[in-house]
């Protein structure tokens, strides 16, 4: 406070050098994190201790109860498989894919240009409109596809995407995955164009086929910020709510009731805020698990590369 | 200037008094009524109340039945709640356990005696020894066909099944006869839709009661239910592919472009031929729910209803005053003519008002409106049709559990015993303690 700044600091400097400047920028945000994540974390893991059912209404408490109770829930057991079976493919599917679109993307083509502006078009679309649009699309009756694949002699009878247990979870997938493969996609090929064309050029010299150029180059440079790319997906997949409750609200039957479905249900429909928020709370620490251990790792390879 | 200052004192007094006086007293109305022509008559229709009333001042709010359950319990505990709100049965059970809800007796009462309210439109908002919402308008789930379809397949089009031994027959008629590949269009989502026409086909098959006397037992899996699933089931079969995805646009799709000749659903189905097709009303047809062989007549009939929830009693004073001017027969067929033929009167001076009757779609559909009405003093709601209500009966609604179990007969493969036993379990979960 005060002090005359020399004219070659910058500004990390200045605030390095004052610590109470520091605190006061990042206060806001502090406030703002504790205002919108850490306060309502900490309410929901009081409200699992007692037996709510409807907000607003004198609550008892329970201990664990809820906590036993929604572990020994088969629909939660169900639940749990369920994520675990769309949030892996779901990761897969985005990371492979974005992969790809953003290693074509990055080469020199006609048309480059216009594809790379309108192929985040999927992801710039509100949730709502893509499972109105793909509802319609996958239609059994009005649709577009089985009409092509009826008419088309591939198929006798109508595929019932989203009514039959059989092709629910991979269509739901599919449009997940047509849904967020551009954007990230879209940060890959940020990263892919960094890596300069000399390394490739000196590899080619060398006799580097493509595919160890890939694995030699490109892979290792872009690691870095496909983990983190595998970090988002990966929570954002595991977290989807709107475009399966859109798409089935968690049917046929529960087959694609995922976690955040069966939180949802939990509390909006059957009122069972203390059962929900205790299945909150047990995602939140397995989620938490998993996203320790991996940037543990992730930071250690790090440290053991000298980034 | 001890007088000028007397007198400026006066009229500064005058002044206060009158504004003070001026002052209305503000009613925050919030409604779920969101299609765009529903949202402008409420709007109109509260304007002409608070021009014909300037002490009192309706505010009407629009909200969606998608988010209330979660925004009317914040807003209330938060103290920034409505004074008083649309509601439907389950709705009700909801935000009366929040102990917000203000028991509505005796107004019930004058207006009973002045304008009869019907019986079906009442009793679901009475329990607890207490009338807890005032019923304005109701609707009920009818037979619509297609006449034009009937005709070409051969059909008598102004014969529809009475029987639901009849309607398999027309279904199987109409399927052979080439006209249309589906004959009848249901529901299959876990959705409001389906829960809807199955409540209705276990009604007409007297398996209307889901709790027994004692609101804690659960006598859902009975051998009603059970055939009135397994009729579902043979319609279902009828059904274009898909339709377990299906809720309420799909079936009405369906039926105005002539892919399916039938479909059971309620009253809105006139203005949205109107609104949706150039062909002639004439060709849309309506008949009573048809009926198996020892039924009754029946349908699902429930009305929506305004509840009172400020504790304010010049707000509960204006309030009576607002349900009293809008009962006049005039006013509230006005309101209800928002969606005409869908919204149905709950009192006798409306329903034998000209002002009712004399509506352009109501007057070319007569019959239709008049098998609704009709039907609607059959008319029953899921977890509503004891004396008793068990206060968790709106969550059997809001978990979708009739449509939940006819997905495990037409998706899951489950026979319908088993698919009504588990759905009576799933029933008793949800109200457990």
């Amino acid at each position: 406070m005060g002090k005359k700044l020399k004219p070659t600091q910058n500004f990390a400097e200045i605030v390095f050098n004052d610590p109470v400047l520091g605190i006061l920028l990042v206060l806001p945000l502090l406030f703002w994190v504790l205002a919108t994540i850490i306060y309502p974390l900490f309410n929901t893991i009081y409200f699992s201790f007692f037996n709510i059912r409807y907000i607003g209404v004198p609550f008892q408490p329970v201990g664990l109860t809820n906590y036993k109770y929604v572990l020994q829930d088969p629909s939660f057991l169900l639940a749990c498989g369920r994520s675990a079976l769309w949030t892996l493919i779901n990761v897969t599917l985005q990371i492979v894919g974005s992969l790809v679109v953003a290693l074509i993307l990055n080469q020199n083509f006609r048309g480059r240009d216009f594809i790379r502006n309108w192929v985040i078009l999927p992801w710039v679309l509100p949730t709502v409109v893509v499972a109105i649009m793909w509802k319609w699309i996958l239609d059994p009756t009005h649709g577009v596809v089985n009409y092509l694949l009826i008419n088309l002699g591939l198929l006798a009878e109508p595929i019932q995407f989203l009514a039959s247990p059989q092709w629910v979870m991979p269509t739901t997938i599919f449009i997940n995955t047509w849904r967020w493969t551009p954007y990230f996609s879209i940060i890959l090929l940020a990263a892919l164009q960094t890596i300069q064309r000399e390394l490739y050029e000196a590899a080619a010299i060398d006799g580097a086929s493509t595919w160890n150029q890939f694995r030699y180059i490109t892979l290792p440079v872009i690691a870095p910020v496909l983990s983190v790319v595998a970090l988002n997906s990966f929570l954002w997949s595991v977290n989807i709510f709107d475009t399966i409750w859109l798409l089935t609200r968690g049917g046929p039957i529960d087959y694609t009731t995922t976690l955040p479905i069966y939180i949802y249900k939990k509390a909006f429909q059957e009122f069972r805020f203390g059962e929900a928020s205790a299945a909150s709370i047990v995602m939140f620490l397995g989620l938490l698990l998993i996203v320790v251990v991996y940037l543990r790792r992730l930071f250690r390879e790090s440290e053991e590369e000298g980034l | 200037m001890k007088i000028k200052a007397f007198v400026l004192g006066v009229v500064l007094v005058l002044l206060g008094l009158t504004a003070w006086a001026a002052d209305p007293v503000e009613l925050v109305f919030w409604h779920m009524e969101a299609r765009p022509n529903r949202v402008e008559r409420i709007q109109e229709v509260c304007e002409r109340f608070n021009a014909e009333h300037p002490d009192i001042e309706v505010v009407p709010y629009v909200q969606s039945w998608g988010e209330i359950y979660q925004l009317a319990p914040a807003a209330i505990q938060a103290g920034r709640g409505p004074d008083f709100m649309l509601t439907t049965p389950d709705f009700l059970t909801y935000v009366k356990a929040l102990g917000a809800v203000q028991p509505v007796d005796k107004l019930i009462e004058s207006l009973q005696q002045e304008y009869s309210f019907i019986q079906s439109a009442l009793t679901p908002y009475y329990f607890d020894d207490h009338y807890w919402a005032v019923p304005i308008y109701g609707m009920d789930f009818v037979f619509w066909y297609r006449k034009d379809i009937f005709e070409q397949a051969g059909l008598d089009p102004n014969r529809p099944p009475k029987t639901w031994i009849e309607l398999l027959e027309i279904c199987e008629k109409l399927k052979a006869s080439g006209v249309v590949e589906y004959p009848i269009a249901v529901p299959g989502a876990i959705h409001m839709a389906t829960d809807q026409l199955i409540y209705t086909l276990m009604t007409v098959n007297k398996a209307e009661h889901i709790f027994g006397e004692d609101p804690n037992e659960v006598i859902f899996d009975n051998p009603h239910t059970v055939e009135a699933y397994s009729f579902y089931k043979q319609l279902f079969d009828y059904s274009p592919p898909g339709s377990a995805a299906w809720a309420w646009d799909e079936p009405r799709t369906a039926l105005f472009t002539g892919q399916v000749a039938i479909v059971m659903e309620k009253g809105h189905y006139l203005k949205g031929w109107i609104d949706s097709t150039d062909l002639p009303l004439a060709y849309l047809g309506c008949a009573p729910i048809p009926v198996p062989e020892g039924g009754q007549p029946g349908t699902i009939y429930y009305s929506n209803g305004l509840m009172l929830l400020t504790e304010d009693l010049e707000k509960q004073a204006a309030f009576n005053e607002f349900l009293a001017w809008l009962f006049q027969p005039e006013i509230m067929s006005w309101l209800i003519h928002m969606d005409p033929g869908f919204f149905l009167p709950v009192t006798k001076e409306v329903l034998y008002s000209d002002a009712f009757w004399d509506e352009p779609t109501i007057k070319e559909k007569v019959a239709a409106v008049v098998i609704q009405i009709d039907y609607s003093e059959y008319g029953k709601l899921f977890g509503f049709t004891r004396e008793t209500v068990n206060p968790n009966a709106g969550a059997i609604a809001a978990s979708n559990i009739l449509a939940w179990v006819a997905q495990q007969i037409t998706v899951g493969g489950l026979p319908p015993e088993e698919a009504v036993k588990l759905g009576a379990q799933r029933i008793e979960e949800v109200i457990r303690e």
